[in-house]
């Protein structure tokens, strides 16, 4: 589902100066006879942050190791800057950095010569590199640390030190896999700045996660993905007003009753029954709608026991549109949902 | 790119002089067991071999010699085996898709390894057989000093069995590069 056509990817021919750097057609995955990733299409924009949120085992990291060539193409059709990820694979490894879901950094190794090594993979020329290194070293402050065993960092450090990494050859796209799982929020925080200023200075970020906060805040577009397909596309803030512009909780004596009292009210978008409630997504300030919503009630004879007003966030799109909460494996900020705490 | 295994060799090496515990026992190792084998058996076998004859067109040596041979042997395999293993652990702790991510050629990785592997085992056997000539072995004996070093010189790139030179009989050696390319072609097999 695509919000506004002129998001989609197969949206009539696109001007050569806007020409997206990422383009996915129909890929499909099977692992055995389980389908990971099942038809997605979807395009990345020059210079945009764009978000797969999904729970774990959504196809997201699937995804990625066919786009960044560390998994056989099987179906459907997916080019990165022009170059095609089944035949041109070399080409689209010369072009991309990536920081995998999990810390790939040898223990045994330095933090300066693991750029180092990096560089020279990609067959960097021996000054350009040394340059680069001392840039990124700067950029992701471990300067102090260059001479430090990469074990005796701590989670963050060695997040910061991929990502550099993940600069090193100045690629085209950067794919971050989760790049912030099992990081305290301060850490988060100052990750997200990271990435942000590599964005800012022109790399295109493709980014995973299962954390709302993470998508909402970093993407310019987010493709909500599970079970292998997209769900949904759009900006952090087209996703939400989907939703309506606030949302509106209500328990009451009568629940059926209220809700086929209130659908007539022109601002309501949608009612969505919960198991002691329901929620109202209303196209107008709630605020100002709600003394409406009250009188109604109150003339039909309705006694309100519970009343909450709040605006959609992530957590509500993602609930509205994959009909559950994501499946976590823990770490994610408890925060508290409408539509998810309806359903307790 | 055209040298991309020597990147990939560069690492291993790193990983190799990194902890100076490991590397001194490492080389020292071997010496070691020259040493208290070579030693401490080489008079009783002298002594009992010394009345039997010598077959036609053999050469005979002293028990040192030959087992200073089948040490650098068995170190080499060793030395050989564990290098090629890094390959397997590189990927089970997900450090391989780095490199498999990277534009390296596949036969780069493999070259790298390998020319590493050899490289320990040849520092290792050249450390056997300086010890080895210290304490009475006769590597080379009755080469003539071109024909040492056009042996030397003959098997480095195949790996560091030019030792077997000095082995009665010439007992085919093992080569390293194969070691690692079969442990390697079995265990790991990587996408293009």
């Amino acid at each position: 589902m695509e919000i506004h056509p002129e998001y989609s990817c197969m949206a009539g021919p696109v001007s050569a100066g806007d020409a997206p750097i990422i383009l996915v057609e129909a890929l499909e995955h099977t692992y055995g006879g389980f389908k990971a990733v099942d038809g997605i299409s979807f395009s990345v924009k020059k210079g945009e942050i764009f978000s797969f949120l999904g729970p774990n085992g959504a196809g997201k990291s699937t995804a990625i190791n066919v786009l960044i060539t560390l998994l056989a193409l099987q179906n459907g059709k997916a080019t990165i800057a022009g170059h095609d990820v089944k035949t041109d694979p070399q080409k689209i490894r010369e072009s991309i950095g990536i920081v995998f879901q999990d810390i790939t950094l040898d223990r045994d190794m330095t933090v300066w010569e693991i750029l180092e090594f990096h560089g020279r993979l990609y067959g960097m020329p021996l000054a350009e590199r040394r340059e680069r290194i001392e840039e990124l070293l700067n950029l992701v402050q471990l300067d102090a640390k260059r001479n430090e065993l990469t074990k005796k960092l701590s989670g963050g450090m060695k997040r910061r030190l991929e990502i550099a990494r993940g600069l090193m050859t100045r690629p085209l796209v950067l794919f971050l896999d989760e790049p912030t799982i099992g990081l305290d929020p301060q850490t988060r925080m100052r990750m997200w700045e990271y990435i942000r200023s590599v964005n800012r200075e022109g790399t295109t970020i493709f980014l995973t996660t299962h954390y709302m906060d993470e998508a909402d805040q970093l993407s310019d577009r987010i493709s909500i993905i599970d079970h292998g397909k997209i769900i949904i596309t759009g900006t952090p803030w087209q996703l939400k007003n989907t939703l309506g512009q606030d949302l509106i909780y209500l328990e009451t004596s009568d629940n059926p009753a209220a809700r086929r009292l209130l659908e007539s009210l022109p601002s309501v978008r949608e009612i969505t029954e919960k198991k002691q409630g329901i929620v109202l997504m209303v196209n107008e300030d709630g605020t100002r709608l709600l003394p409406g919503v009250i009188d109604t009630l109150r003339e039909a004879g309705i006694a309100i026991t519970t009343i909450n007003l709040k605006k959609p966030t992530m957590d509500d799109v993602f609930v509205f549109y994959t009909g559950k909460e994501i499946r976590d494996e823990g770490q994610q900020p408890a925060r508290g949902g409408f539509l998810r705490a309806a359903r307790h | 790119m055209q040298d991309g295994f020597l990147t990939i060799y560069w690492r291993d090496m790193i990983r190799f002089v990194r902890f100076k515990s490991l590397l001194v026992s490492s080389l020292l190792q071997p010496a070691l067991w020259l040493a208290f084998f070579g030693i401490a058996m080489a008079s009783n076998f002298d002594a009992v071999m010394a009345g039997m004859p010598v077959p036609e067109g053999a050469k005979a040596v002293g028990y040192l010699t030959f087992m200073g041979c089948g040490i650098i042997a068995m170190t080499t395999l060793f030395t050989s085996l564990f290098s090629g293993i890094v390959i397997l652990f590189d990927k089970n702790w997900g450090l391989m898709r780095e490199i498999l991510a990277s534009p390296v050629s596949r036969n780069h990785i493999v070259a790298g390894i390998a020319l590493s592997g050899v490289t320990k085992s040849f520092i290792q056997a050249v450390i056997i057989m300086g010890f080895g000539v210290l304490i009475g072995a006769a590597f080379f004996a009755g080469f003539t000093p071109l024909r040492i070093v056009i042996g030397i010189a003959g098997v480095l790139p195949l790996g560091s069995d030019c030792h077997f030179h000095g082995k009665p009989g010439g007992a085919p050696g093992c080569h390293d590069a194969s070691y690692h390319a079969d442990l390697f072609c079995k265990q790991c097999p990587l996408p293009d």
